[in-house]
């Protein structure tokens, strides 16, 4: 039934709900009006079909609805934060300043996370007793922790970049906001002691399932119409004895509800357009 | 209009007499020989399954020809008599959890749907489970629960699912049977017997019931060229049907 306006604003949890549909209700929908003696998918397990379409909303958010999350976290002392729970990849690291703006931090080619094994005096590996190696904390985790924190709001450490001599800027490193490195396996971001105590976003992309319930799953109303083909050409394309010329038809259906998708989830506006266009007429000096 | 109410009630009622008044007939033409009440009633329970079993068979070769659109839609669907004539033995029920599975009805002939808390619930084949349950975006949850069917139980997944399931299945049918009384050594039939029961199908499986019946009893009686005439009145029935 639908809301009231005063039981829609008064509930925070209904705010922007129209722009979703939940995935289980595609899963039904799907269920009910593409699979039956009379259509072309016939037969199929429900399991299927939620394996297709939890597959689809992976896809989804990889490739066309960018759904980008931020959070934000105070950096302690020993330069290392945990990934997000939710975290596919990076999209991009910053710092916050004083005035909530963001500087874009960049990878760190010139350092990297390593293992350090512990040694005796002669250099050889300490073994425990199950026989692994024995770890410690390493020398590069040990300078950084101990480098002092700078003041990035007045200082800026570009002197350190020109370091390279006569010839000017090491562009590919040229940055004063600081550096990271990403642990994939281990799952943590170390960061450059550049932003010490201080709050820093990370920006990345998530593959929509891990955040929500399963129940709460939801995808944009402008990708439903995708989520539908996609999940029939997967099923039918791996189906025995489907006829390829269905098969080929399904595909075509399937490519381009993708294309109408992506043309329509592309936040492009005239008035951005326009905005952009006021420049033509700078002189570039 | 009474009248004309209670003919057509009595009809219904007296399917099985009319059925054996018929065998009968068709046995004692020449003199063949006859059925005992016992015989009867075993044939007609066989005759009644064998039919009803063919109605499942029947049902996706219709939807087949309606799929090929060789099956009228506008006058007399056969598909949509034959749902019609199914789903007059659907049934449903609540069933409650027992230990750790739940116990099927006992007149249960086949599942439709398992509903737990307004969600329905996905058979499982067993050769899947392991595979489904480790499964980290598919495997069965309370969202979209499955069962599994083992020792004639029902196993929810995932087994901390602990409510009743509403249940609706196909039923099994009741044995049918001629009752009778006996009056100068004749069994007169009675319906009013508290065994008795007619068939369950329609008027329009008796003439299937007759055949099916006629089979077993030329066997009985001997007599190849009942058995012979029996099938052959079904091959040109089923012939008809599939031109």
């Amino acid at each position: 039934m639908a809301l009231t306006d005063q039981q829609y604003y008064n509930d925070s949890a209904n705010w922007g709900e129209s722009q979703f549909v939940l995935l289980k209700d595609i899963i039904n929908n799907f269920m009910a009006f593409y699979v039956g003696d009379d259509k072309l998918i016939n037969d199929v397990q429900r399991y299927d079909v939620v394996f297709h379409a939890k597959r689809g909303l992976q896809e989804l958010h990889y490739d066309a609805l960018k759904d980008v999350r931020a959070l934000e976290l105070e950096l302690p002392d020993d330069l290392r934060l945990e990934l997000p729970k939710d975290f596919v990849k990076l999209i991009r690291l910053s710092w916050v300043d004083d005035l909530g703006r963001l500087h874009q931090m960049m990878s760190d080619n010139q350092t990297t996370i390593a293992k350090a094994y512990l040694q005796d005096n002669d250099y050889n590996i300490i073994f425990d007793s199950q026989g692994a190696a024995t770890e410690g904390t390493s020398v590069i985790d040990t300078k950084l922790a101990l480098a002092q924190s700078v003041d990035n709001d007045t200082f800026t450490n570009l002197d350190y970049e020109f370091f390279g001599g006569r010839f000017g800027q090491d562009t590919k490193s040229a940055n004063v906001n600081g550096k990271y490195n990403i642990d994939k396996n281990l799952g943590y971001i170390r960061f450059s002691s550049d932003v010490k105590g201080k709050a820093v976003v990370i920006e990345y992309l998530t593959d929509g399932l891990e955040y929500m319930n399963e129940d709460e799953l939801k995808i944009n109303k402008l990708a439903e119409d995708f989520l539908y083909k996609y999940i029939a050409y997967q099923i039918i394309q791996y189906k025995f004895g489907v006829q390829e010329y269905i098969v080929r038809r399904v595909k075509g259906e399937h490519f381009a509800a993708l294309k109408n998708m992506k043309i329509r989830m592309m936040d492009i506006h005239p008035f951005d357009l326009v905005q952009a266009l006021k420049g033509r007429n700078k002189w570039i000096k | 209009m009474a009248p004309l109410f209670f003919v057509f009630l009595w009809k219904d009622l007296v399917m099985i007499d009319n059925v054996r008044s018929t065998v009968l007939s068709v046995l004692n033409k020449e003199n063949r020989g006859t059925l005992t009440v016992s015989q009867f009633n075993a044939y007609a329970k066989y005759a009644q399954q064998s039919l009803f079993d063919q109605y499942f068979s029947e049902y996706s070769r219709l939807s087949t020809l309606k799929n090929a659109r060789r099956l009228s839609r506008d006058q007399g669907d056969k598909l949509t008599i034959l749902r019609s004539n199914i789903d007059k033995f659907m049934k449903s029920a609540t069933v409650s959890k027992t230990s750790t599975y739940y116990i099927k009805p006992s007149d249960l002939y086949a599942p439709i749907s398992l509903v737990y808390g307004g969600k329905m619930v996905e058979y499982i084949p067993k050769h899947k489970q392991t595979f489904l349950e480790s499964s980290n975006i598919s495997g069965p949850s309370t969202l979209y629960p499955g069962y599994c069917d083992e020792n004639d139980y029902w196993y929810l997944k995932p087994a901390s699912l602990a409510d009743d399931l509403s249940l609706s299945y196909i039923r099994t049918l009741a044995d049918p049977k001629w009752t009778y009384t006996v009056v100068a050594e004749n069994p007169i039939f009675n319906p009013s017997a508290g065994d008795y029961q007619d068939f369950e199908l329609g008027p329009d499986d008796e003439t299937g019931l007759i055949i099916e019946i006629l089979k077993l009893s030329g066997v009985t009686i001997r007599e190849a060229e009942v058995t012979q005439a029996a099938a052959q009145i079904d091959a040109i029935d089923a012939q008809k049907e599939n031109v």
